[in-house]
């Protein structure tokens, strides 16, 4: 598990969810700020799991912006005797993977990927910034290189921390397709990892040989 | 493997599962990449979303209200004027119509109360009824047209109450 995110105490996330809860119905009545309260508290959520599918900060806004359109329009059809987080999440995963493969064919390059800004502001470590964004960059295009369903299910567990349950229900399947779906992606991204290095050898090789023959020749 | 990978195999098959790595390296360098991988995703962080998201989100929330607003305001408006249109043609049209009936035939008073106790004659004279209208209208004798007008009437009629009941639906 990573240090760098501890889980929150069970009590507050029942709290959590009740208040979420009666935000939602709040809103469904019409009251605007309490759905302007299940913004902020789900902005964060919403806009990493469109980044992740999408590739990109500026679709990652314009899908998260949609995604809670989208609720707004629809709250009429949420159950209360459910969570909140799957209900929202569920509608943002759904829009991301139509968006998908609405584009189909076109992926985000490498370089796109290391142009644009993604690096978190309260970066403490500056010096690690290179390494770090490297390393960002690396599993941006391996998340790009596979499946948008495998896609889904990574970034769903190992960004969020859902459990196989809240999985299941935000992707509307059953727990046992969540694992081995999570199987599946799991052997994808290894692959895609390896195909990296792989390629990294190469181009590494490549060089040794071109630097061989300059230096033969001059 | 992907157990293993997730922490949650038992003790006793972990023990195996190491036993099986020690001595097949195929196996081994798979699992090694798994974990590698896995490794990988487990250390990103998520980002910070761009400062003030949730206002932007808002506002375009509030734009889509007031677009849809208006939008079902000029539907309701068209509806109106439509039905307002038809009624006053009707009416310009039928009244002379129905005075020319009324002189050529003097037991048509006779023959209408006739016609309201079947209900199957009361449909025939209302679709004779319209005929003559249309008559006045387009100069036209075919009950194709009548179908035709019937069916407008009805469709508009429809698409107006789902546009109605829609709004009074999304009034949040």
């Amino acid at each position: 598990m990573n240090a760098q995110r501890p889980a929150p105490p069970t009590g507050d996330t029942h709290s959590v969810e009740s208040q979420e809860r009666a935000w939602a119905v709040a809103a469904r009545q019409g009251d605007e700020e309490a759905f302007a309260k299940l913004v902020e508290a789900y902005q964060r959520p919403i806009y990493n799991l469109a980044y992740r599918m999408l590739g990109s900060p500026g679709e990652a806004e314009d899908a998260a912006q949609e995604t809670f359109l989208r609720a707004y329009t629809r709250l009429h059809t949420y159950d209360s005797s459910r969570k909140f987080s799957s209900w929202i999440l569920s509608i943002g995963s759904h829009y991301c993977i139509d968006r998908l493969r609405r584009r189909r064919g076109k992926t985000v390059s490498m370089e796109e990927i290391m142009s644009e800004r993604w690096l978190p502001d309260d970066d403490p470590r500056p010096e690690q910034s290179t390494l770090d964004h490297e390393r960002e960059a690396l599993i941006q295009s391996m998340l790009q290189e596979v499946a948008p369903q495998y896609r889904e299910v990574l970034i769903l567990r190992y960004w969020h921390d859902y459990s196989y349950e809240d999985i299941a229900e935000i992707t509307q399947t059953s727990i046992s397709a969540v694992k081995s779906r999570l199987h599946r992606a799991r052997n994808a991204i290894a692959d895609a990892l390896e195909g990296h290095e792989a390629a990294n050898e190469e181009a590494d090789q490549r060089r040794k040989v071109h630097g061989n023959a300059l230096s033969r020749s001059v | 493997m992907h157990l293993a990978i997730d922490g949650m195999l038992e003790p006793a098959e972990q023990y195996e599962l190491e036993r099986h790595l020690a001595e097949c390296s195929a196996c081994r360098q798979r699992y090694e990449r798994l974990s590698e991988a896995v490794a990988l995703l487990q250390a990103s962080q998520m980002v910070e979303p761009p400062l003030g998201m949730p206002d932007r989100v808002m506002h375009e929330i509030r734009l889509h209200k007031r677009r849809k607003r208006r939008m079902l305001a000029w539907a309701r408006g068209i509806m109106w004027a439509l039905l307002v249109i038809a009624l006053a043609a009707i009416a310009i049209l039928a009244v002379p119509a129905a005075q020319e009936m009324l002189a050529s035939d003097q037991s048509v008073y006779a023959s209408i109360v006739r016609n309201l106790l079947s209900l199957y004659q009361f449909g025939l004279g209302l679709a004779s009824g319209m005929r003559v209208i249309l008559v006045a209208l387009f100069g036209q004798t075919s009950t194709a047209t009548l179908a035709i007008y019937a069916t407008l009437a009805a469709g508009v009629a429809t698409v107006w109450l789902r546009v109605i009941a829609r709004g009074a639906s999304m009034r949040a």
